[in-house]
């Protein structure tokens, strides 16, 4: 440092070098000073011009890019200003790193067992569901992804349990291993020619699901032709894109998704169009799997597969025996998905005792008198069209660094991103309030849950009356929801006169019991449909004028400040109005990430992704809406089957006390010895 | 609703007659303002051109449809909130703010005790609207001297004898704001002069010790 | 207490006092340039807002006429939409049509309290719904092709080549 010091100091003249006088008028000789110059910034400093360019780099007016300028950031501003810009930085971005995990619902490692939960629409509102279905969906994908990927993501301390990876909502890492694995694929193919090894190598499972499938089928239904991305794109301003582009082909990022999709174009080309069924992709990841086979549980490594992918447990007998055991051993590999990317598990039998619950597999073969087996619902389409089971518990674990992770357990990771201003709130409020409260404290579910009762009421609300916690499945996370009605109004108003101190016992609409399992299973959008007439108190203008669109853009801009970055996301999908405005506050509100791709150098950065984080508003309270006991629930409750013993039992035998009598005769007692 | 619209503005649709109804009137009252400006009362002129421009204010003007039409292209759904007002109709509009601007800036500077900050938020009204505006450019100048900000209304006044090289007025602002300034500097000279000697005194000092290594 | 003349477009003279009308910006800068004299004898048209909205703006206006200066907005701070008085909630209890005449109006007469009270109601009403939802509280039209509503809903962000 001292030497670059020391060359830009000699570079000044000979006086000009000692000179720090702020009224220097040694003018004499040109060859060894110069004038004295004012800071043009106006900072107030003084100096000989020849050091104006290092005051430059230490004045605390000048304006200079951010320090995340190659992260992605835009923003120029004063130097004096770069340590609280950091705060808000949009390419200020952290990476959750939570994780938690799970039970699947069958494992014989576990002690007890669950029945696995068949749901209806409705019961998706319900925060600890929703939250088990998106890892559900999660561990989906992970099984889907490719062995090298997977390989990655296990490391010294998640030997056996890699973390589930998210599939990024941006142009993902995933799709571009998946191409990898493909082009490497198309290679072995060609040098192997061997019509077994093509059924046992790696098929490409995810990819018809894929964003560049979509793209393949797009350009074929639209007669898209390949363009290249105008140079209008060069620097961000909200992205604009003339007028040819748009028409042909939408919302077209930028080149990358172009090469992208050639590549694909390519690929797909060039070989057989060879649909993989369930069986060979089963194949395949057992094929993928050896080091499972290593363990002695051959039985737990098929549970492990049949928690997960969309093996069928064909459990439909009655009463157990070993070999009914044995029929989950062999059970079918596969049954073809509907194409949904949602696991489907089919329901298996139940068996109850009096003691005990669980899977029918596991049923005692003996010592039972009464042995209720209950027969779920069969077949999917009784589901609906959203219809779904879960295949993982309910409830989180978190297991420590230093315990041993049980083998057949998952683990799920948070893994969003989030802006340095919203990750502490996120993670209060995501993490510590509503995953810690999802096992009965925020959302108290019926005691008779194990048995199949799915009632669930909500105990809290977040922040103040009238909103409540939403999942997205979209965005996959947590939202906030205000329910903008006159009866939240009225709460509020005696709220307030309760001098702003959360009240407890305000009264609110009282809370829908356990009936509502036995109500048809209602189209979700139909409430909020029901809460948006009651807006304001009058329903909607007759002719369903769209008033918000007819804002000026500067107003809605000025709205749209208000939301927080999961609504924003929301937002976004809604029209291409609406995305306009949200695009434009991407530099306050959002985040920028770089976008890696593999090239021929190596890994170089593509291209810069601007988007918003699922953080909602921060909840700084949480106040306890008026709910029912749950005591009332289960006066009605289906699943509480009462048994009255109205004849008295014996606790002991008469033989039994007459021998006990005689015995305490014979034996001598200590005093007579 | 009776309009004496023009008819050069083409097919009115409802909302467009409203919005040429209400030009006019914006026009109608700048011309009040401009008969009381001329009649010197000023107070009634300020009212007559405040009144104009909440005629015209608002009145679906082109900004935000321009910064909405250059991000998004041709893209189908924007039509829908294509401008209501038609070229000729739009640049009434802006001239009509433009010299309400201007006049009100010129009224309040008539004031025995104007508001000069006012006086500089017109101006800089106008010159967002016309970056060439002499007078607006003048006006600021002035009112930047009485502010005191004499660099400032220097470079304004630079700026608008750009036009008229020769305006009498002009030179006479900028003269004074010249000597205004070089009052400053001595002043500052003066406050300073005794720090100089210690600080020449200092700086002996430690060239001499710098020789000595 | 002096007063002042509004005019609604529709012609209607509101009469009201000059600490309610100078909530709106817009209307205090006009006074503050008159100075002394009012001009008591005309009235101040406004074109923009009809005499339903203007009456509820100036009752809005009364309530609030002595608050104190709302704070410097900070570009930086948070934005909350949780923080309404009761009144504002129930005065903004109306249908949509009326509330967003309230947010022209306010944009237009330069009144920031009742601005931000009006786009929080309405961000409310956005708030946490999914893009469906949002549609049908609005009344918006789905101006999505399938393609780009299929590729919006997978990579909801927006591109910028390095």
């Amino acid at each position: 440092m001292e030497n670059i010091m020391d060359d830009v100091v000699d570079l000044a003249h000979a006086h000009c070098n000692n000179c720090f006088n702020l009224h220097c008028t040694f003018t004499d000789d040109p060859v060894v000073t110069c004038e004295v110059v004012q800071c043009e910034q106006l900072c107030g400093a003084r100096y000989h011009q020849c050091k104006q360019t290092e005051h430059k780099q230490l004045c605390p007016l000048q304006r200079v890019p951010c320090i995340n300028a190659v992260y992605g950031c835009t923003a120029s501003l004063v130097r004096s200003a770069l340590s609280s810009h950091l705060t808000v930085c949009p390419a200020s971005v952290i990476h959750c790193t939570m994780e938690w995990n799970r039970w699947p619902v069958y494992s014989s490692e576990r002690q007890s067992h669950q029945p696995t939960q068949i749901l209806s629409h409705t019961d998706t509102d319900q925060l600890d569901i929703a939250l088990a279905l998106r890892d559900q969906r999660m561990l989906t994908k992970s099984m889907r992804a490719s062995r090298k990927t997977r390989q990655i993501l296990t490391n010294s301390v998640n030997r056996k349990h890699p973390a589930v990876p998210l599939d990024k909502q941006l142009t993902n890492l995933e799709n571009v291993d998946e191409i990898k694995e493909l082009e490497h694929l198309l290679q072995t193919m060609q040098e192997e020619k061997s019509e077994e090894e093509r059924r046992r190598s790696r098929s490409y499972p995810g990819l018809r699901d894929s964003i560049c499938s979509e793209l393949i089928k797009r350009k074929y239904s639209y007669g898209y032709e390949d363009q290249h991305e105008p140079n209008g794109a060069s620097g961000y301003d909200p992205p604009y894109y003339p007028p040819e582009v748009y028409d042909a082909y939408p919302y077209i990022h930028c080149s990358h998704c172009d090469r992208r999709k050639e590549r694909l174009e390519r690929i797909l080309g060039s070989q057989d169009s060879a649909d993989t069924d369930e069986e060979e992709k089963d194949e395949a990841m057992d094929d993928d799997r050896p080091e499972r086979e290593q363990h002695g549980a051959t039985r737990r490594k098929e549970w492990h597969h049949n928690g997960c992918s969309n093996h069928v447990s064909g459990c439909e007998k009655g009463t157990s025996e070993d070999g009914s055991k044995q029929s989950i051993h062999d059970s079918p590999k596969s049954q073809h998905s509907s194409g949904s990317s949602d696991v489907e598990l089919q329901p298996p039998a139940l068996f109850v005792t009096s003691s005990t619950t669980g899977d029918l597999s596991a049923a005692p073969s003996r010592g039972y008198a009464k042995l209720l087996v209950i027969q779920p619902q069969n077949g999917l389409a009784s589901f609906g069209k959203n219809g779904h089971s879960l295949g993982l518990d309910l409830s989180m674990e978190s297991i420590t660094r230093y315990q041993a992770k049980p083998d057949s357990m998952y683990t799920f990771l948070c893994a969003q991103e989030f802006r340095r201003d919203e990750f502490a709130n996120h993670f209060k409020n995501v993490h510590s309030d509503i995953h810690g409260g999802l096992n009965g404290w925020l959302e108290q579910r019926c005691p008779l849950a194990p048995y199949g009762c799915t009632y669930s009421q909500r105990r809290l609300y977040p922040g103040m009356h009238g909103a409540k916690i939403v999942h997205s499945q979209k965005l996959e996370s947590f939202g906030i929801q205000m329910e903008h009605s006159s009866k939240s109004a009225d709460r509020h108003r005696q709220e307030r006169r309760e001098d702003g101190a959360i009240a407890n016992w305000v009264s609110s609409s009282p809370r829908r019991d356990g009936d509502q399992v036995f109500q048809d299973a209602r189209n979700g959008e139909d409430t909020q449909e029901m809460d948006a007439d009651q807006v304001n108190g009058q329903s909607d203008t007759p002719t369903g004028r769209d008033h918000l669109s007819s804002l000026p853009f500067e107003l809605l801009q000025y709205l749209f400040r208000f939301l927080d970055s999961f609504s924003l996301c929301n937002s976004a999908m809604v029209s291409k109005l609406l995305r306009q405005i949200c695009s434009s506050l991407l530099e306050e509100r959002g985040m920028v990430v770089l976008l890696w791709e593999k090239q021929d150098k190596g890994w170089q950065v593509s291209y810069k992704a601007w988007l918003y984080s699922t953080a909602f508003s921060p909840v700084h309270s949480w106040g306890f809406e008026n709910y029912a006991p749950i005591g009332q629930h289960l006066k009605t409750c289906p699943y509480n089957v009462r048994s009255d013993y109205p004849d008295k039992v014996q606790v002991m035998g008469k033989e039994a006390a007459i021998r006990k009598k005689k015995l305490t005769k014979k034996e001598p007692t200590v005093n007579e010895i | 609703m009776a309009e004496a619209a023009p008819l050069d503005d083409g097919d009115l649709s409802k909302k467009q007659a409203i919005a040429l109804k209400r030009i006019d009137q914006g026009e109608i009252y700048k011309q009040e303002g401009n008969m009381c400006y001329r009649e010197k009362n000023y107070k009634k002129a300020i009212g007559k051109y405040h009144r104009a421009l909440l005629q015209v204010k608002d009145v679906d003007r082109q900004d935000g449809q321009q910064m909405l039409k250059g991000m998004m292209g041709g893209v189908s759904g924007v039509e829908d909130r294509s401008c209501q007002l038609t070229a000729t109709m739009a640049e009434r509009v802006k001239e009509l703010e433009m010299s309400c601007y201007n006049n009100l800036a010129a009224c309040l500077l008539h004031d025995t005790n104007p508001n000069y900050e006012r006086v500089k938020e017109y101006c800089q009204n106008v010159l967002k609207l016309d970056e060439q505006n002499r007078k607006a450019w003048y006006r600021q100048g002035v009112a930047l001297y009485h502010l005191k900000d004499y660099e400032e209304a220097q470079d304004c006044l630079n700026r608008a004898r750009k036009k008229v090289p020769k305006d009498p007025d002009i030179l006479r602002y900028l003269n004074l704001c010249k000597e205004a300034l070089s009052k400053q500097l001595q002043a500052e000279k003066h406050r300073y002069q005794g720090m100089f000697q210690k600080m020449a005194e200092g700086e002996e000092e430690v060239i001499e010790m710098d020789d000595d290594k | 207490m002096p007063n002042i003349k509004l005019q609604s477009s529709d012609g209607e003279v509101f009469d009201v006092d000059v600490d309610v009308a100078k909530q709106s910006i817009t209307i205090k800068t006009m006074l503050e340039d008159l100075g002394m004299d009012e001009d008591d004898d005309e009235a101040i048209p406004l074109p923009n807002v009809n005499s339903a909205i203007l009456g509820k703006v100036l009752e809005w206006c009364q309530f609030h006429k002595d608050d104190p200066p709302p704070p410097e907005d900070e570009e930086n701070r948070e934005k909350r939409t949780d923080d309404l008085c009761g009144f504002d909630i129930d005065f903004l209890k109306v249908d949509q049509g009326t509330l967003f005449e309230l947010i022209l109006a306010a944009n237009y007469l330069d009144i920031k309290g009742l601005l931000d009270a009006s786009c929080k109601t309405v961000a409310n009403m956005i708030k946490g719904k999914t893009p469906e939802e949002i549609r049908k509280t609005f009344n918006i039209k789905n101006d999505f092709t399938p393609a780009e509503e299929e590729q919006v809903r997978k990579e909801n962000s927006w591109c910028e080549e390095k």
